[in-house]
């Protein structure tokens, strides 16, 4: 006999793309208290007559927006698949690969001169491409063998990653005699914009722009599309969304390559602003990647999350390790992000609760 | 509280965040005047970048250069702050934003050990652009703009470590090389140097195995420690001695499970653990590289530069390597272990 799973709630219908306004006040409400904290700090931790310490273009632009860019970039990803009730932790290993592959191949194809319209095309097909392929091999692991996601992902990290030591010839893309062109690495990523202060400031906004890129295009995705509502109805109750005639699979391993997909931007930005690309590139982050999307409201048992949430969390999250570089000692940012997932996901766990309470009292009624 | 309600406070707080930000918040200038008419000393800001927190060699560095700062006033007329900002694991992408983190701090210089060269130059030549002066330390960035480099020269590290093994297994018998990540450049060159001072010791050879006498290993102990034990069984009794080339096999406890002195075995780094392999007897010397003066040494280098306008001698400054043994020999300048012990315990202030 079959039996239906216990229904969860639905996603809140109200609100910014499936973020409840109740949700989006939380978060803003932290958002707004680290940048009151951060910034009082940074005005008195900086010298008479320089800049607050947190609180100025550079700091926010290039300290604080290019180390967010790569986890906030795959925590969109990464947040299609929570919703759906898995979970990729390969991220930062196929974030590797890709930059690698990239770096291998861009100086091969392409001469450090050749335009930006001939090579830029050509490093997201090479990266999305990787991280794509990736994706769909989680996925149809995953879907195929019907294996828990933690596992077929964790065996993959641990493969993507052997991958990313052992092809290339040295530890670290382009090889010494070689560079990447300069219209996709110091001309695209590495684009600096001059501000007018004294001295001039120079800012790298490309990594934040692509972040918000992918942010607005997750949003669009998960709120806006058939595709995205296919999504939260599987991870809200898989087996109703099958008899309801989805087809769960297919939704599954769409997410998987989506995930996979981000991972290739975040090491397509991360090969253009290091112009490096190395075996250890990524290393660790998908702590901080699953971070940013549970931070920002994504429920581990599926059903809840968006890509504004993610963005937010991983806004979170940068503020954070930010503060912490800036005016404590770095040695604490594990224990503060790691304590940040186990009181996020407590949180969710008990607004759950309060929610099938709540359900409960007004069929009640 | 209702969605109107909850709509409000998002706007409130969205314009609130706004008017915090809109300022710029600029601190005002200090223009008091010092206390009693007295010159102020000036204060000089370094930052500095090791690769890990994790690892002894760069605590004993973070010490040395909390020491040259102590000695500053003393040695230049200044105060020194030292901005510690290192990764907690090996990430040069950390390092490299890190380095631009401290430069857009205007530090007056950056001294650097580089987990990755090629990621770190383009973040130390925008300091060095910046007007700030750049000095790496155990791992060079030899393309950047950097002033100098403080650290081992690696080619003459592995001739000490087999030239000293021959003297203690008396210019005879069958050795074998345990090196590091057979990619890794610094490993190469001690190879190399180890190679060629083997040759003007006609009665050592290498073990005629597979590996010809070389073995490479992944870079942990526990791979290190099981690339010694696949070498000792694939030829077994014939290997007397070991050149360990990096101190991989020695971060472990009672790992060689030879009796003790039955091979002679030397090595190029001598942590705190590694000295027990010396007080047992497994080991008969290892060789320290100067990491407390990593610190001490590349701080000093900057303020010759920030105070005194003076270049560093060279572009590349060997780092002294120390003979520890089991026993003092003060005739060939080798401490005693009990003596090393004491410097370790005052870099890791256990003293």
């Amino acid at each position: 006999m079959t039996t239906l799973a216990e229904p969860r709630p639905a996603a809140p219908k109200r609100g910014w793309g499936f973020i409840s306004e109740f949700q989006l006040l939380g978060l803003l409400t932290v958002v707004a208290v680290l940048v009151a904290v951060l910034s009082t700090a940074g005005y008195y931790g900086a010298a008479p007559g320089a800049p607050n310490k947190f609180l100025n273009p550079d700091n926010l632009v290039d300290r604080l927006a290019e180390p967010m860019s790569y986890y906030a970039i795959m925590a969109v990803g990464m947040t299609c698949v929570v919703v759906t009730g898995g979970i990729d932790l390969s991220v930062g290993a196929v974030m590797a690969l890709s930059g690698l592959a990239a770096a291998w191949e861009l100086p091969r194809l392409y001469k450090p001169d050749a335009p930006g319209w001939e090579v830029i095309p050509v490093a997201l097909a090479i990266t999305m491409g990787i991280g794509l392929l990736c994706g769909l091999i989680n996925g149809l692991l995953i879907v195929g063998l019907e294996m828990h996601p933690f596992i077929v992902t964790l065996g993959t990290m641990s493969i993507f990653r052997g991958i990313d030591v052992v092809a290339p010839p040295q530890a670290s893309l382009p090889l010494p005699d070689m560079v990447l062109p300069a219209s996709f690495a110091d001309h695209f990523i590495k684009w600096r914009v001059l501000l007018p202060t004294a001295p001039p400031t120079k800012l790298t906004p490309m990594p934040l722009i692509v972040t918000l890129a992918v942010a607005v295009i997750g949003w669009f995705y998960l709120s806006k599309t058939i595709a995205g509502r296919e999504t939260y109805a599987v991870g809200g109750n898989e087996e109703a969304a099958r008899f309801s005639g989805l087809r769960t699979g297919l939704v599954k391993l769409r997410v998987y390559a989506i995930c996979g997909m981000l991972a290739g931007v975040a090491g397509m930005v991360s090969l253009g602003f290091y112009q490096t690309a190395e075996s250890l590139t990524g290393n660790g982050y998908e702590l901080k990647v699953i971070a940013a999307a549970v931070v920002g409201g994504a429920s581990l048992m599926g059903g809840r999350g968006t890509a504004v949430g993610a963005m937010l969390g991983a806004v979170i999250i940068a503020m954070i390790t930010n503060g912490i570089d800036l005016f404590a000692s770095s040695e604490y940012e594990k224990i503060i992000v790691g304590a940040l997932i186990i009181v996020a996901v407590a949180i969710d766990g008990w607004m759950q609760k309060l929610r099938v309470r709540r359900m409960a009292a007004q069929k009640t009624i | 509280m209702n969605i109107g309600r909850i709509r409000l406070a998002i706007a409130a707080m969205a314009a609130g965040l706004a008017l915090w930000c809109g300022p710029g918040c600029s601190k005002a200038p200090d223009n008091t005047p010092p206390a009693g008419g007295a010159p102020q000393m000036r204060t000089i800001r370094i930052g500095m970048v090791a690769k890990s927190q994790t690892n002894d060699v760069f605590q004993a560095a973070k010490q040395g250069a909390l020491d040259a700062a102590a000695d500053a006033p003393k040695n230049y007329g200044v105060k020194v702050d030292i901005v510690w900002r290192t990764p907690t694991e090996e990430d040069a992408q950390k390092q490299a934003q890190n380095i631009a983190s401290l430069a857009s701090e205007n530090v007056d210089g950056i001294t650097v050990s580089c987990t990755n060269a090629q990621i770190l130059t383009p973040a130390i030549n925008d300091a060095v652009d910046k007007g700030i002066p750049v000095v790496c330390f155990d791992s060079d960035a030899p393309a950047s703009k950097r002033m100098c480099d403080y650290g081992t020269d690696d080619a003459e590290c592995g001739k000490i470590i087999m030239a000293q093994l021959a003297k203690i297994m008396g210019e005879k018998g069958t050795i074998a090389i345990l090196a590091g990540n057979a990619g890794g450049t610094n490993i190469q060159h001690r190879v190399a140097g180890a190679q060629a001072e083997l040759k003007l010791h006609p009665n050592m050879k290498l073990v005629n195995d597979a590996s010809g006498g070389i073995i490479h290993h992944e870079e942990n102990p526990e791979a290190a420690v099981e690339a010694i034990k696949g070498a000792m069984a694939a030829s077994p009794g014939q290997i007397q001695g070991w050149a360990i080339l990096g101190g991989w096999p020695l971060w472990t406890s009672n790992a060689l499970d030879w009796d003790p002195g039955t091979v002679k075995v030397v090595c190029g780094d001598a942590l705190p653990k590694q000295l027990a392999y010396l007080t047992d007897g497994h080991a008969q010397m290892l060789l320290s590289q100067d990491c407390y003066g990593w610190g001490y040494k590349t701080v000093n280098i900057l303020l010759d530069k920030i105070v005194k306008h003076q270049d560093p001698s060279a572009a590349f400054i060997p780092n002294p390597l120390t003979k520890v043994a089991k026993d003092a020999d003060p005739a060939n300048d080798v401490k005693s272990v009990t003596e090393f012990s004491g410097y370790w315990d005052k870099w890791l202030k256990k003293s």
